[in-house]
């Protein structure tokens, strides 16, 4: 098959299934996992051929269709396959198989099950069009649709009031970023005279003022700070977890928020050295306090998903601190195995606790406890991914963190400024909050006793394979043996100028060191946690409330300001006219009689039409009209 | 065939029909109406599928000497019945033909006086599409003034409780707004000449037919130096001739040579903000668009649409055609003042969506902060801006009559228009809450429909024009976040959570036939135009491009 119709395929194949699945509607639920698979399975097989057949270092092709034109320049829909666009396809059709299979039967008993499928496929679709995608413009639109589909999810449940807030948080954040990366395509164009990712990585950006640059990068890359979820708008991820987990697991953890490190990837060439500075210092503070949060998070689901934020949090500084994308690219690769595989594995528990029939916070860690016995293949799976996590030796997540961590040092290294080993050991800081927070909430799920007395441990149970085979493919996408293939099928040496002979050794230590601390304060505290105050509260009495305060300001400005001051110009002019018939009745009194007819008619007439006789006016309107053409016939 | 006068006076006539059929026919007025709206639509295809697109030229013209009349030393009146399309135009009458359609099957719910309404509503599309496609400024004034008589009264007299007092509003703003544009008409009629007319009258020509790029240029320059004496001067009201400079004599106040001023500031400026202003009150731009939600409030479902669908585009229109074409000069030098002015409309009119409680209210308000994108796409005065602004009104017409249909649905079983007295309306009403979720998320820009191609090309034409500043369009896009804001706040409001409707719950029930006709066609359109802008693009493109090179 040649290139076009491949990447057509693989592109409208989810949205052709959505459709379907959407006209089929509810009588047909249970058609529609099936379909939504086999979809799936399809684009997959498809993505694989595809890989294997145009997978080489140096090979980039572009694919042009024309779209429209407007003055002189021409809109081009156009593919960009290259090393990056194959293996993300790989990514985006694993994970949603493997997810849409694991959702057959955690969604089974769903009255809207075919509306979840076909959002689902709608997501795909987007998130598919955001990785072929050659041009910023067509990205820009793929993009707000990838912000639609999951607004559309996390509401799913849509009679509950939290999933919608949640969905409507997340929409509203992500357009905050989305208008920056506006900005930043407008100013792309106008600086770079195209919006082509192709045409972009062969400028040569020596003639191109550098404040600009440096403006454009940093506007693009707020498109990453909403939809990848970093300081300060990362507060809608967390939320995001109303939605149903296995949508957590393939769009809030591997696959969308992943898709502002793949537009940084993909606009690299653009990001001037003081550009990255900027974002290495915002990707090292979401990074930090993603894993801060994480650690005092009782939810299993927002542990996760405070991780998944400082994770995105390190890809952004690896971006920043490298000569291109690898590092970060790698590392999103074996994330969203893994980071998926914890989701699943999550998802997993809650449904086997829901099964009990109790009516409790399925979520909540404190209510867990002992489930290794009761779920071993969960336990081992939820072990391996979150070891992969933590990156520790034989997995893929040691592997892709060291490569960044090997960055960062070779960054600092080039540098000759003292303050850039900060990154380095800030990465470092980061992997041992890690360790701290995973291996806690290791403990917390699956050792000691179970501390919830609603529920008898004894019927707790797993024996789904929709649910298992998922969880247990990607544990072993994530470890050695299959992990170790894919990372060497998929990504490429990561050359490095310099090493610092301590790098290996400090990481080591950084996770003994979180393993240690986590597991001493687990012995010591059990599940004592503090709470945290979240910068939630702070951003509704800044920016919410006075947004609607204002609004209201405007508002009353508007109706007691503009709108009233025409009505006193009204009644000025009638007191106007009232002094005028009052000189008219006292000074003019040659014509007293004459006045008072034409008063008297003009009451009349507007008496007429106060009345309503319409039809009065109506012909009058017509003789008007008519006379008009009598006129223009002579 | 004469299409454009077809399209003009087949409603006339329609009307006309109406109202001397005998009572008996009352239950069949509204089917005239439709079929006459249908045929009408069907015109203006065909004038979509036999547009030239690589022409910048005015095309389907139709011309006939209307008024002629020696004025002696102020020379000859002469007004033309010239009717003609171009790109700029034909994507409004294409508009007009789909809303006008829409409106007339909407108004299948009036039930009272239907002869007086259906008459005004055949008459109100004949005005419409007669100043969209009227090339004499004089003819395009006639259609303009002759819109406001069936507005006033579809308004007064089958709107809601303040009626009276939302058409009296509606009346006075556009009347005020008109007396600007007919002082400027007037400046500009004594001041151009129609250089043919003035040669036959000067004896260079024998008939119309003769003249040649090289006579009009020969009787431009005998202008210029003077030579022509004001009883053979042939006066115009021709947008054509207008918008040519040269046909200005050089000491009227509007020439660009003679110099005359107002304590400093040229006529010409003056005479282009005039205008400037008049249309402003169409759009409606911030501050002059009170009347607006006030009308929309009150205002029967149908005539709401139409209100935004189409007549609010008069002022778009308006600011092309006449204000920009003919003072281009000025639109350049006042060009920061109407994109300033744009992206006050855009922000105003979101943050006042945001704190409505009325969904009709909100839903006006929102209109104003989408033509605003309308306004500074056109400030831009770039190749992106201008179509983007065309496009954006096209655009804001399929989706505003989306909209207020949507508030006529919920109206029209409940009576009530209260936001908050509804809650979870998704689990009763399945198909009007998907037909409301594609209205409100085209209307907030999402990519795919067609209000994401307007305001796109508008913000992007704001961004790279010399003539505004950059963090303009930034700004700008605060309007997108809001956009969002209101309306995805009103649908979490409305649609999600738990069934509850204050006032008749029980007749809630979901789109009957006519009304999913109407909802499901304006949806399929706005998903048209926002996957292939070419439809659109392709028939602005050239005119727009003549327009910013002449």
């Amino acid at each position: 098959m040649s290139p076009e119709i491949t990447s057509w395929s693989i592109l409208l194949t989810p949205l052709l299934v959505s459709l379907i699945i959407f006209s089929l509607g509810r009588k047909h639920n249970a058609l529609s996992g099936w379909l939504s698979i086999a979809g799936a399975f399809v684009n997959l097989g498809l993505s694989i051929l595809f890989f294997v057949n145009y997978n080489t270092d140096l090979q980039r092709i572009t694919l042009n269709f024309n779209w429209f034109t407007l003055g002189k320049d021409s809109y081009i829909f156009s593919f960009l396959i290259d090393h990056y666009t194959l293996t993300m396809l790989f990514v985006v059709n694993v994970v949603a198989l493997l997810v849409q299979l694991f959702s057959l039967e955690y969604m089974h008993h769903d009255r809207d099950l075919f509306r979840y499928f076909a959002y689902l496929n709608l997501f795909v679709f987007s998130m598919l069009g955001i990785v072929l995608t050659d041009s910023l413009f067509v990205m820009y639109a793929f993009w707000e649709l990838v912000g639609l589909s999951s607004y559309l999810l996390i509401g799913f449940w849509y009679e509950s009031h939290a999933p919608n807030q949640a969905a409507k948080k997340a929409f509203l954040m992500n357009r905050i970023g989305d208008a920056g990366f506006l900005l930043g395509i407008f100013l792309a164009f106008y600086l770079l005279k195209t919006n082509s990712l192709t045409a972009i990585s062969h400028l040569d950006f020596t003639q191109i003022n550098p404040t600009l640059l440096t403006a454009t990068g940093l506007l693009l890359f707020c498109g990453c700070i909403g939809k990848s979820a970093q300081f300060p708008l990362h507060t809608w991820l967390p939320d995001a977890m109303e939605g149903p987990t296995p949508v957590s697991a393939l769009i809030h953890a591997a696959t969308m928020v992943a898709a502002g490190i793949f537009m940084l990837v993909r606009i690299h060439p653009v990001l001037t050295v003081d550009a990255k500075i900027v974002i290495a210092v915002i990707g090292t503070i979401t990074m930090l306090m993603g894993a801060f949060y994480a650690i005092f998070q009782t939810d299993i689901k927002k542990t996760l998903a405070y991780s998944t934020v400082s994770q995105l949090g390190l890809m952004v500084v690896a971006i920043a601190l490298s000569i291109n994308g690898e590092a970060a690219f790698g590392h999103l690769f074996s994330h969203a195995f893994f980071k998926a595989g914890l989701f699943l594995c999550a998802g997993a528990i809650i449904h086997a606790l829901h099964q009990t029939g109790e009516v409790f916070d399925a979520q909540d860690m404190r209510l867990m406890g002992g489930l290794a016995k009761k779920t071993p293949i969960i336990f081992v799976c939820f072990t391996i991914c979150s070891a992969a996590l933590m990156g520790l030796p034989f997995t893929t997540g040691a592997e892709t963190k060291f490569s960044i961590l090997k960055v960062a040092f070779d960054f600092a290294l080039q540098q000759h400024s003292q303050w850039t080993w900060v990154f380095p050991f800030a990465i470092i800081l980061g992997i041992s909050m890690t360790a701290f927070y995973s291996i806690r909430q290791i403990l917390f799920i699956f050792v000691g006793n179970f501390r919830n007395e609603k529920v008898n441990i004894s019927t707790i149970q797993e024996r789904n394979i929709f649910l298992n085979l998922p969880i247990i493919l990607l544990a072993l996408a994530s470890i050695i043996g299959l992990g170790t293939i894919l990372t060497k099928v998929f990504l490429v040496e990561i050359p490095v100028v310099s090493t610092w002979k301590y790098d290996a050794i400090s990481e080591y230590f950084a996770i003994g060191l979180g393993l240690l601390t986590g597991w001493l304060t687990y012995q010591q505290f059990g599940i004592k946690m503090p709470h945290i105050n979240t910068m939630d509260s702070f951003y509704d009495s800044i920016f919410v409330k006075s947004t609607l305060s204002f609004a209201h300001f405007l508002h009353t400005f508007d109706s007691k300001i503009v709108d009233n001051s025409v009505n006193y110009l009204a009644k000025l002019q009638v007191v106007f006219a009232q002094i005028i018939a009052w000189f008219d009745r006292s000074f003019i009194d040659g014509i007293p009689n004459g006045s008072a007819a034409i008063v008297g008619s003009v009451g009349r007439v507007t008496q007429h039409f106060q009345n309503g006789k319409v039809q009065w006016y109506f012909v009058a309107a017509f003789l008007g009209i008519l006379s008009m053409i009598i006129f223009m016939a002579f | 065939m004469p299409i454009l006068s077809i399209l003009i006076f087949l409603p006339l006539i329609a009307s006309l029909l109406i109202v001397c059929l005998p009572e008996q026919y009352t239950r069949y007025f509204k089917w005239i109406t439709v079929i006459i709206c249908v045929i009408e639509l069907f015109l203006s295809l065909i004038l979509y599928k036999n547009f030239d697109t690589h022409s910048a030229s005015y095309q389907f013209l139709e011309q006939m000497d209307w008024i002629t009349l020696p004025m002696g030393n102020l020379g000859t009146v002469s007004i033309d019945y010239i009717l003609a399309i171009d790109g700029a135009s034909l994507p409004l009458v294409l508009l007009t033909g789909i809303v006008m359609l829409i409106g007339a099957i909407s108004s299948f719910e009036i039930q009272e006086r239907q002869r007086a309404y259906f008459g005004l509503y055949l008459l109100l599309t004949s005005a419409i599409m007669g100043c969209f496609v009227a090339l004499d400024f004089f003819l395009f004034y006639l259609f303009f003034e002759f819109m406001l008589l069936p507005m006033y009264f579809l308004i007064g007299l089958w709107g809601g409780p303040r009626r009276d007092y939302a058409s009296i509003k509606f009346f006075i703003y556009t009347l005020v707004g008109s007396l600007l544009i007919l002082v400027v008409m007037i400046a500009l009629y004594i001041a151009a000449i129609d250089p043919v007319e003035t040669a036959l009258n000067l004896g260079l020509i024998t008939n119309k037919l003769q003249a040649t790029p090289e006579i009009i240029g020969q009787v431009q320059e005998m202008l210029r130096s003077g030579k022509i004496e004001a009883v053979n001067q042939v006066h115009t009201f021709n947008f054509f001739y207008l918008s040519d400079t040269a046909n200005f004599v050089p000491e009227s106040w509007l020439s660009t040579v003679s110099g005359a001023n107002w304590h400093g500031t040229p006529i010409r400026m003056i005479a282009f903000l005039l205008v400037f202003l008049g249309f402003a009150v169409k759009l409606p731009m911030v501050p002059l668009h009170t009347w607006l939600p006030d009308a929309h409030v009150e205002a029967p479902t149908p005539v709401s649409v139409v209100l935004a669908g189409v007549l609010l585009k008069i002022g778009g229109y308006g600011f092309y055609r006449i204000a920009y074409s003919i003072f281009p000069d000025a639109a350049n030098h006042y060009a920061f003042l109407v994109g300033i002015l744009g992206v006050i409309s855009i922000i105003y009119g979101a943050y006042n969506a945001l704190s409505m409680r009325d969904l009709k209210r909100m839903i006006a308000y929102s209109s104003v902060s989408h033509m605003g994108f309308v306004l500074l796409g056109m400030a831009s005065l770039t190749s992106e801006g201008i179509n983007g602004a065309i496009y954006q009104m096209f655009s804001h017409g399929i989706l505003s009559a989306m909209l207020f249909l949507l508030v006529g649905v919920l109206y029209s079983r409940t009576h009530d228009r209260q936001i908050e007295n509804y809650r979870g309306l998704a689990q009763k009403m399945p198909q009007f809450t998907v037909l409301t979720a594609i209205a409100f998320f085209a209307s907030l820009g999402l990519p795919a429909f067609s209000g994401f191609i307007g305001e796109f090309f508008s913000l992007m034409g704001g961004f790279n024009s010399e003539l505004l500043p950059n963090w303009l369009s930034g700004v700008a896009t605060l309007g997108l976040v809001l956009g969002a804001a209101y309306f995805l706040w009103t649908f979490q409001k409305m649609f999600l959570g738990k069934f509850w409707v204050s006032k008749n719950p029980e007749s809630i029930s979901d789109l009957s036939d006519r009304e999913q006709l109407m909802l499901v066609s304006l949806a399929i359109l706005a998903l048209l135009f926002g996957i292939f802008p070419h439809l659109l693009f392709d028939i602005t493109n050239q005119t727009v491009g003549a327009f910013l090179v002449p």
